[in-house]
């Protein structure tokens, strides 16, 4: 991904240092606290006596914090091996209407883009959307590998330090909801995204209650059919 | 091990998961009936996202120091302030009201 610029200079401007620093930029914010929950889930597993393999496998395969937490509640609440996976694949499924949004980021055949869709997490993808649907293939992966990184660094961190301190009392798990705020906020000025992510946050309210964690979000997402009214694109 | 299960079988699925979109739909044409939902699918994930982390715990929903940090990041973001200032805010914010109570 490095030296692909070198080979044709003419044709797509090559701005290496610029644009890393950029997404850099873009994404420090995010990766403080994305480190820092990292962190929190190696507390968990080091407390719950999960060893060091597992759980830094668990961050480097499954990269997704709130799975991993309910998959951990339910091992150490005395749950079976089904229902912790049913959990966290039922709070994963977002990243099947993600995955759809970012369809088109990725490049070459299957393999490549089966690896490259790996390090799409919803903050690289919140951070990566340039507006009406559009994404920045570069801060995608590029703060997507760095997140990811810092996932299973901050995960052995926590693993290694254990019970000492919880970032959470920090104030942690209030900033990347902000971030997604953040991003939001910008596009609820077209008057039918807000029409729609109202909906959705009330489909959301709704069903919280009802269904378990991570389906609440797929419904909301139904939201989106509310623009097949032959929208303008 | 049971979590070496879990990390085999969540993780799998998982990496299965993430590659749907891209492998389902990046070479081929969408249909025009999907280009309206397709803009709207960001702001409505996003929203929907925002509500899910910030007043469940388990599958209750709660009131609890984050929707005070999340306060304060929609104010923030009506403000236009830039994106690190959101965040900053959302976490003294939290931190400052559980610590308050």
């Amino acid at each position: 991904m490095t030296t692909a610029a070198a080979t044709s200079p003419a044709a797509s401007a090559p701005e290496p240092l610029q644009s890393y620093a950029s997404i850099l930029r873009a994404a420090l914010p995010a990766c403080i606290a994305v480190s820092a929950f990292a962190v929190s889930i190696g507390l968990v597993a080091r407390a719950s006596g999960f060893g060091f393999a597992a759980p830094t496998t668990f961050s480097a395969t499954t990269y997704a914090g709130a799975s991993q937490v309910a998959a951990l509640g339910v091992l150490t609440g005395g749950g079976g091996v089904a229902a912790a996976i049913i959990a966290g694949v039922l709070i994963n499924l977002r990243y099947i209407p993600i995955g759809i949004s970012v369809a088109s980021c990725f490049k070459g055949g299957p393999l490549r883009r089966f690896l490259e869709a790996q390090v799409v997490a919803d903050v690289n993808w919140a951070l990566a959307h340039k507006g009406d649907g559009h994404y920045d293939r570069r801060i995608l992966l590029g703060a997507g590998l760095l997140m990811w990184a810092m996932w299973v660094v901050g995960t052995v961190i926590g693993l290694a330090i254990g019970g000492a301190v919880n970032p959470q009392t920090l104030g942690f798990d209030g900033v990347i909801p902000a971030m997604f705020v953040a991003v939001l906020v910008p596009q609820l000025r077209a008057r039918r995204s807000l029409t729609a992510a109202l909906v959705a946050i009330g489909l959301t309210i709704v069903t919280i209650p009802f269904l378990p964690a991570g389906v609440p979000v797929i419904v909301g997402a139904l939201a989106v059919l509310l623009g097949r009214k032959r929208g303008t694109p | 091990m049971k979590l070496w299960i879990v990390v085999a079988v969540l993780g799998g699925t998982t990496m299965a998961i993430r590659a749907t979109g891209t492998l389902v739909f990046g070479k081929r044409r969408l249909p025009e009936w999907s280009h309206g939902p397709l803009t709207l699918l960001t702001p409505v994930l996003l929203a929907a996202l925002v509500v899910a982390q910030t007043f469940t715990h388990g599958k209750h929903l709660v009131l609890d120091a984050r929707a005070a940090g999340v306060g304060a990041a929609v104010l923030c973001g009506f403000l236009r302030a830039p994106i690190w200032v959101v965040m900053l805010a959302a976490g003294v914010v939290t931190a400052l009201v559980r610590w308050l109570a």
